[in-house]
């Protein structure tokens, strides 16, 4: 019975032309012949073509197939080619075999999917922290560093800092002032000196108006004793007494003169001592502020070119921000592109592996429990089917292994073009 | 500044979209799905929503049609931000009531840009 069935999937394709073939004859003949020779020989016909198809006909060719087992001989192949049932059978075994170890395989390798899943998404979301408070604090950095020689605070002038730059031309402003300042002290020191220059001269004037005060003194006294010696001789008592109270008050002048003449003498002393002293002072102030404008001006020169060399270095670290910034920007877009891809493969793993994990699973109880029918020879045929050439499947089998159909929500393939300019749309 | 609601069941996104917005000194809330999101707006007002499209519970589609539906949500910019690149999808979330829609991975430059625009 397997013979013939083997032979009638290996011939189908001729079975209708030879049919044809040996009806021809007999439909030419038969209108002729009468109805006794047609009822007997259509019978005959029909025994005849299922005799030469059964016992004429060669089996066909059962060569070795690249696909065939490589354990078995090319007469065990033959032999099992020739009855189907036990090729059948361990072909269901072999394939039994298979799904259940690829049933293991999937399992084991949807476990290491997740854990490669959940530990990619615990590095990523470790790392994007990281990275997100080191870009902070180095913003932060850059920001301190700028904000030294640049003006902070709001945006109205009221509410803003002076930079260091404007501290540092500030304490020139006010140590050139200081010095602009000494040198007045000094002038005006100056003009003091002057001033007790003339009060010296009118000392001395004064001084010479003493001398004549003096000798008038002197001769008022003179000519009081020449008057009382007179007025002595005439016995005029009352002016003898007159002329020696005026001698006497001429004695006293001349005493008041001396005295004066002392008096102005300690204050030319004095005078002579404080405009030495206001001089040096002066000299001293004003070579004090000379000397303390040359180095403000040296120190305020050399601050102000440090203050630029540091301008400068904050200006290169202002620009590696503003790169740091691109660097940071091209991160956050791999880190994107990270995220996707895993998103992805979620969305892949969870309908297609564990799609393809029932599939099997199903293919693996179907084909055990088809092997089981086989081998316990049921009375239902055995639901074997040819497919193709000398292909034994399962026919209609509900779990045959189709490919997973793509997910609806499968997310778009993330393009690698980096720059994202051109995907925003405003509606 | 502005106070913007972020909208995304991966928090790597969540993070580097926060992370862009408040670099430019934008205050954020960050929440993981289209139900908190609801929750979270009724409550607090937001200048700004910006939402992905593929996420547990209700998607960002549904999102945009439910905000549109708050009184305080009416009239602020909601951008979409997702993989999701069809001309039909976006339709979809134009007829939502989205104000813009921005397809993943984002330049955190063009981001602000377009924040600029919108807000």
């Amino acid at each position: 019975m397997n013979m013939l069935r083997f032979k009638l999937y290996a011939y189908r394709n001729r079975l209708v032309p030879m049919c044809v073939l040996m009806i021809i004859p007999y439909l030419v003949f038969a209108p002729q012949a009468p109805w006794w020779a047609n009822a007997i020989g259509l019978p005959l016909v029909l025994v005849c073509g299922v005799l030469l198809f059964v016992h004429v006909l060669p089996m066909p060719p059962a060569n070795r197939r690249a696909t065939d087992d490589s354990r078995l001989s090319d007469a065990e192949i033959l032999k099992m080619r020739r009855n189907t049932e036990p090729a059948s059978q361990q072909l269901i075994q072999r394939w039994a075999q298979v799904t259940r170890d690829s049933k293991l395989q999937l399992e084991e390798v949807d476990q290491h999917v997740t854990e490669v899943m959940s530990h990619a998404e615990s590095a990523v979301v470790e790392i994007g922290r990281r990275f997100v408070e080191v870009t902070r604090k180095t913003r932060r950095q850059v920001e301190l560093a700028v904000g030294l020689l640049s003006s902070t605070g709001g945006v109205d002038e009221a509410e803003k800092k002076d930079s260091l730059t404007d501290y540092i031309r500030a304490s020139d402003a006010l140590l050139k002032s200081l010095g602009g300042q000494l040198a007045a002290l000094s002038d005006q020191l100056a003009a003091l000196s002057a001033r007790q220059e003339a009060v010296r001269e009118e000392s001395k004037r004064v001084d010479g108006a003493l001398d004549q005060l003096a000798a008038l003194a002197s001769e008022i006294r003179v000519l009081a004793l020449d008057s009382g010696r007179r007025g002595n001789a005439a016995d005029n008592r009352a002016f003898v007494e007159m002329t020696d109270r005026v001698r006497a008050l001429s004695l006293t002048a001349d005493d008041s003169s001396r005295a004066i003449r002392k008096t102005l003498e300690d204050i030319k002393t004095q005078a002579r001592s404080t405009d030495d002293a206001i001089r040096a002072i002066a000299t001293q102030a004003r070579d004090a502020g000379r000397k303390s404008t040359d180095q403000i001006d040296e120190l305020t020169s050399a601050t102000l070119q440090k203050s630029e060399e540091v301008n400068g270095a904050l200006g290169e670290i202002g620009a590696l921000g503003e790169r740091i910034q691109d660097d940071i920007n091209k991160i956050i877009i791999e880190l994107q592109f990270q995220d996707i891809t895993q998103q992805k493969l979620q969305k892949l793993k969870a309908p297609m592996l564990s799609e393809l994990a029932s599939s099997w699973l199903a293919m693996f109880e179907e084909t055990r429990a088809f092997n089981r029918k086989l081998g316990t020879g049921a009375e239902a045929p055995a639901e074997m089917t040819a497919t193709g050439r000398f292909r034994v499947s399962l026919k209609n089998s509900p779990e045959t292994p189709q490919p997973a159909p793509a997910a609806a929500s499968e997310p778009a393939a993330p393009r690698r073009d980096g720059d994202g300019s051109a995907k925003v749309e405003l509606f | 500044m502005a106070h913007i609601l972020v909208v995304d069941d991966s928090t790597t996104m969540r993070q580097m979209v926060a992370f862009t917005l408040t670099s430019a000194g934008h205050e954020v809330v960050e929440v993981p799905d289209g139900n908190q999101a609801l929750a979270t707006a009724k409550t607090k007002k937001f200048d700004l929503v910006i939402t992905d499209v593929n996420m547990p519970g209700m998607n960002g589609i549904d999102l945009v049609q439910s905000l549109r539906a708050l009184p305080d949500c009416k009239f602020i910019p909601i951008l979409v931000l997702t993989t999701e690149a069809g001309a039909e999808l976006k339709q979809k979330g134009k007829n939502a009531g989205a104000t813009g829609w921005i397809v993943k991975p984002f330049n955190p430059e063009v981001l602000l840009e377009t924040l600029k625009k919108v807000l």
